[in-house]
């Protein structure tokens, strides 16, 4: 080091250190930059190559073509805070004339009904442009000990059923089991619902909840060689009743079932209640394009019009059979009413299910 | 088809350069163009990137002792060491020939393994994995000889690090004070570029030397590298076989595969009696090479067979073969076989093209440790931050990845490894997750009857207690000769800076502690385990420190050499501090050209047009990182 350096450099360095301390705290990253004109900016709150993030990309190039003066969506991945960080960030910007939408699902949606504290958001009153749904089924191994879902009524024997995080998805058949009466143990902490198969498959888990597709194609080899079998599925809703679902003709509907219970606890009431408002978000309209709280009406009728278009045609059925599940497209403003009726959940209800995802399961809501 | 693999494979290797990026990288770069191609041309593109990325992050880490990957942290050991010799070419094609060798044996036990994977992977559950993780966390101490105390202490502070976040477990936010930007952690590529990229950056940048001290001419190298494979034969087949058994697991992941790898490699050596580890040794190369590679081919299995991500990377391939109507499962063998042989093919020419493309490569940018260090650290310094940005996508990451960088430094100042720190670092969370899935799941002597975990903890007493038994046996004068894991720092601390570190230990763990009383049950059990650890571990440290001081019968100073170095450090930290409140007020791009041109010209004495030839070039970089690699370059204040 040679000395007049040193010293050229410290009082360049002191001067810029006097200039900068003003900006020592770190300036928010998530200002709305729209990408451009012709370009419609989709914010993902999930990592890139996720479930949600591939739906998103899959879906938009559709939309593109269908409106003229859009070239493209851009999408940008803003993950972090279990999808909280890139949805309140959407909701701060605050844009209502469609170029900025957001790709929200199930995870982003419980957290505002189960009241987390850094929620910004409220679905209940965003706009649903469009939306996707998808069934699951509750699978047990033949191994586990579990015949039908009788076991799992009022059952002595405790059952492990393994999944995520007790109040992200895995909450809609943790309700469905509390309904039942069902002695449960939860077995949490998996990586994702890969994991929480193969553990059924291990003998380390007794129950797991599959989406439709993951069931038919990994579980229904089970089913057909007598490894594994069905319990119930979610059904879907079409005119806001639930009905078997198509690709499992077969699969009696939790309602089915639950409908068919001769002596029910109000618990057991309670629990049927919650079960049936969480699992319109969770899965009847589990993953969607969303925009913001006002927006203009013209926005809205465009991807009515769009959802329309694509539902009638054939090449685009046949392309996405796999990418949305084999469900169809929902438009926002079909959906909305049973989306918002529900998110109304009842006092007694939502405190049914913090208390037990507090006291059963020790979930941590805050 | 096949040239959608050699873009795969080009931007495999690109990406494996530029240190801090890896496999995921590579992917989320290519992801979207995969929605525009034919399924066949889209899965071979994706399949060339990941099967090369860890071929090429070798590069930055052996020449210039920077981490290409965080996986490729373990290069920094015997890889660099050789780089500082001359060696650079030597280790460098002894890693390349060795992950080619990797990635093909994966491949052949792929092949001959999918038909009865199924039962082997159902086999190996979370208790199996869980012991495998805590044969990781005791490998730690095996890499810590030398300073054992601090490097275990120093491996608690991983673990205490790795805890911040949200819990696996009970879904609670632990450690974060209310912050967003902690909610996912700290970002394992923000964490070991600090610790070990930052840390060399304070030490070389004021100073004016190139990394290499000796030039060697590198042609000669390559040849030895390709000798040293043929010698060290076993080493080579070990290491793939654990990479391939790694990846059949998914949960432990690459860079605990690969510190795993150099593990066993060090074991084996030890038991021959000539090991050279952590002074250089081409073994301590050729195991993580093989095992890396290894990896990634052994995660294809779960990734095909059972829709489960065997690594980061997969999980992106899954999303795109998903979108492709591919469904991944036992039904793929039957149905689609023509499709996992194109996967199992794509991987294996990638493997060939990768290396020898990476040969390519290497031989330029080898000569990079013979340029002086400011004029490389005025490009490598923005690189490290917009790497380490990627993940929390928060400026406040800066801040962290200065305060790791200091505490590198510190580490490497008194000799305590930075190893353990990382690899605790990345066991932390799966060590929680698979400790309550496995007592959640089974009853005690359900699971620790099985037989893989006897064997592990067979193998763990049999490390602990024959080391000890011999020395009871022994009892000996002779010096032990110690492995140094931490570079070898020319001048010895002063005593009371050993003192201060094992005080701040002391008084971090406590904290750690005191603050964990708000978690739930669940949430507190590790936190409490960690924290009482490092308590142990740092009043032991503070036991010897007390006695050196004794032994010496003073406290130290700092002479006039290590005042000198400390000057030389401070500016340094000067210089990244001016350099983060740049891009805080005028965001990345220009903070960048701006920090460049000064930094060039005072510090690395660049004449005037060369200066803006470079900084132009390095603004040049960052901006197609940023608009063709899908990189957030972070915004300031004003732009």
């Amino acid at each position: 080091m040679n000395p007049t350096i040193s010293r050229r450099a410290l009082l360049g360095t002191g001067a810029a250190a006097a200039l900068l301390s003003a900006v020592g705290c770190a300036p928010p990253q998530t200002k709305y930059q729209p990408s451009g004109a012709g370009i419609v900016d989709v914010v993902v709150p999930y990592g890139t190559g996720g479930g949600t993030d591939t739906w998103a990309r899959f879906i938009t190039p559709y939309f593109a073509d269908r409106q003229p003066d859009v070239d493209r969506y851009q999408v940008e991945n803003v993950p972090g805070g279990e999808s909280i960080t890139g949805t309140n960030a959407f909701v701060r910007s605050n844009v209502t004339d469609g170029r900025q939408t957001l790709v929200a699902s199930a995870t982003t949606y419980f957290q505002s009904m189960l009241g987390q504290s850094t929620v910004e958001f409220d679905f209940g009153r965003m706009e649903p442009l469009a939306l996707n749904g998808t069934g699951a089924v509750l699978w047990t191994s033949a191994e586990s000990g579990i015949t039908s879902v009788e076991d799992l009524v009022g059952n002595t024997e405790q059952y492990r059923y393994g999944g995520m995080s007790a109040s992200g998805l895995d909450l809609v058949p943790l309700l469905a089991l509390e309904a039942l009466g069902a002695n449960i143990r939860g077995v949490f902490g998996m990586e994702g619902r890969g994991p929480s198969r193969l553990a059924v498959q291990r003998g380390e888990s007794d129950l797991d909840f599959q989406t439709t597709s993951a069931y038919l194609s990994q579980v229904q080899p089970m089913v057909d060689s007598g490894e594994a079998f069905p319990l119930f599925a979610v059904g879907s809703l079409v005119d806001g009743q639930v009905v078997r679902d198509t690709n499992l003709p077969n699969v009696p509907t939790f309602a089915e079932i639950y409908e068919g219970l001769d002596n029910r606890t109000p618990q057991q009431e309670l629990a049927y209640n919650a079960f049936q408002a969480f699992v319109v978000p969770g899965f009847f309209y589990q993953k969607g394009l969303w925009a913001n709280e006002g927006t203009d009406a013209a926005v809205i009728e465009t991807y009515g019009r769009m959802v329309a278009d694509l539902n009638a045609d054939e090449d685009f059925i046949t392309e996405a059979k796999d990418a949305l599940g084999g469900y169809e497209l929902v438009s926002g403003a079909d959906a909305r009413a049973d989306f918002r009726r529900a998110l109304q959940l009842d006092e007694d209800v939502l405190a049914f299910t913090k208390n037990l995802l507090e006291d059963k399961y020790d979930a941590v809501l805050d | 088809m096949l040239l959608f693999l050699g873009v795969g494979v080009l931007v495999g290797i690109i990406i494996g350069v530029i240190p801090g990026l890896g496999g995921t990288g590579a992917v989320a770069v290519l992801m979207p163009f995969v929605f525009v191609l034919e399924p066949n041309q889209a899965i071979a593109m994706i399949i060339g990137a990941v099967a090369v990325v860890h071929t090429s992050d070798v590069i930055t880490s052996v020449v210039l002792g920077i981490p290409g990957s965080a996986s490729a942290s373990v290069f920094l050991l015997d890889g660099h060491e050789m780089a500082k010799k001359g060696q650079g070419g030597r280790a460098l094609s002894t890693s390349f020939i060795s992950s080619m060798i990797g990635g093909l044996i994966g491949i052949v036990v792929l092949t001959l393994i999918v038909p009865i994977a199924a039962p082997i992977v159902t086999a190996f559950g979370s208790p199996e994995i869980f012991a495998l993780i805590v044969m990781g966390i005791f490998l730690t101490a095996l890499l810590s000889k030398g300073n054992v105390a601090k490097g275990l202490l120093i491996s608690a502070f991983g673990l205490a690090l790795g805890l911040i976040g949200v819990s696996p477990v009970s879904a609670e936010y632990r450690y974060t004070f209310n912050s967003e930007f902690l909610t996912d952690g700290i970002g394992l590529v923000a964490a070991a570029l600090g610790i070990f990229g930052l840390a060399e950056i304070i030490d070389l940048v004021a100073k004016r030397g190139a990394v290499s001290k000796e030039r060697v001419a590198l042609g000669g190298g390559w040849r030895q590298g390709m000798k040293d494979v043929g010698t060290y034969k076993s080493d080579v087949l070990r290491g793939s076989a654990v990479g391939v058994g790694v990846g059949m697991l998914p949960g432990v992941g690459t860079t605990a595969g690969a510190w795993l790898a150099y593990g066993q490699a060090q074991a084996f050596a030890g038991r021959r009696r000539d090991s050279t580890f952590g002074k250089g040794d081409p073994r301590g190369v050729i195991a993580p090479s093989a095992a890396s590679n290894g990896i990634e081919s052994g995660a294809l299995i779960p990734t095909l067979l059972f829709g489960v991500p065997g690594a980061a990377p997969f999980a992106l391939l899954l999303g795109v073969l998903l979108i492709f109507g591919v469904q991944p499962g036992p039904s793929l063998i039957t149905n689609d076989l023509d499709l996992v042989y194109l996967i199992v093919w794509a991987f294996a020419i990638a493997s060939v093209i990768g290396a020898a493309l990476a040969f390519f490569l290497a031989r330029p940018l080898a000569r990079l440790s013979f340029v002086s260090f400011p004029v490389l650290a005025a490009a490598l310094i923005p690189i490290l931050f917009m790497s380490g940005f990627q993940e929390p996508l928060h400026l406040n990451v800066f801040y962290l990845m200065l305060a790791l960088g200091i505490v590198g430094w510190i580490c490497k100042v008194t000799h305590i490894p930075r190893a353990p720190f990382l690899i605790a670092f990345v066991l932390a969370e799966p060590l929680e997750r698979y400790y309550f899935l496995t007592v959640n799941a089974f009853s005690p002597d359900e699971w620790m009857t099985r037989p893989f975990v006897i064997v592990i903890a067979i193998i763990l007493t049999g490390a602990i207690i024959v080391p000890l038994v011999r020395r009871q046996r022994k009892r000996t004068s002779k010096v032990e000769e110690t492995m140094q894991f931490s570079e070898k720092s020319d001048m010895t601390v002063p005593p009371f800076v050993e003192l201060a570190v094992s005080i701040a230990a002391l008084l971090f763990f406590t904290a750690a502690i005191v603050m964990s009383r708000d978690f739930s049950e669940n949430g507190q059990l590790f936190p409490l385990a960690v924290g009482g650890a490092g308590i142990l571990l740092a009043l032991i440290s503070l036991g010897w420190d007390i006695s050196r001081v004794r032994g010496e019968g003073r406290l130290g100073r700092f002479d006039d050499v290590w005042l000198q170095r400390l000057k030389i450090v401070g500016m340094s930290i000067a210089w990244i501090l001016a350099y983060i409140w740049l891009v805080f007020l005028v965001g990345m791009l220009v903070g960048s050209a701006a920090f460049a041109l000064v930094f060039l010209l005072v510090v690395a004495r660049m004449k005037v047009v060369p200066t803006i030839v470079y900084a132009a070039c390095i603004v040049g970089a960052l901006y197609l990182l940023a608009e063709f690699a899908q990189l957030v370059p972070p915004a300031g204040y004003l732009l």
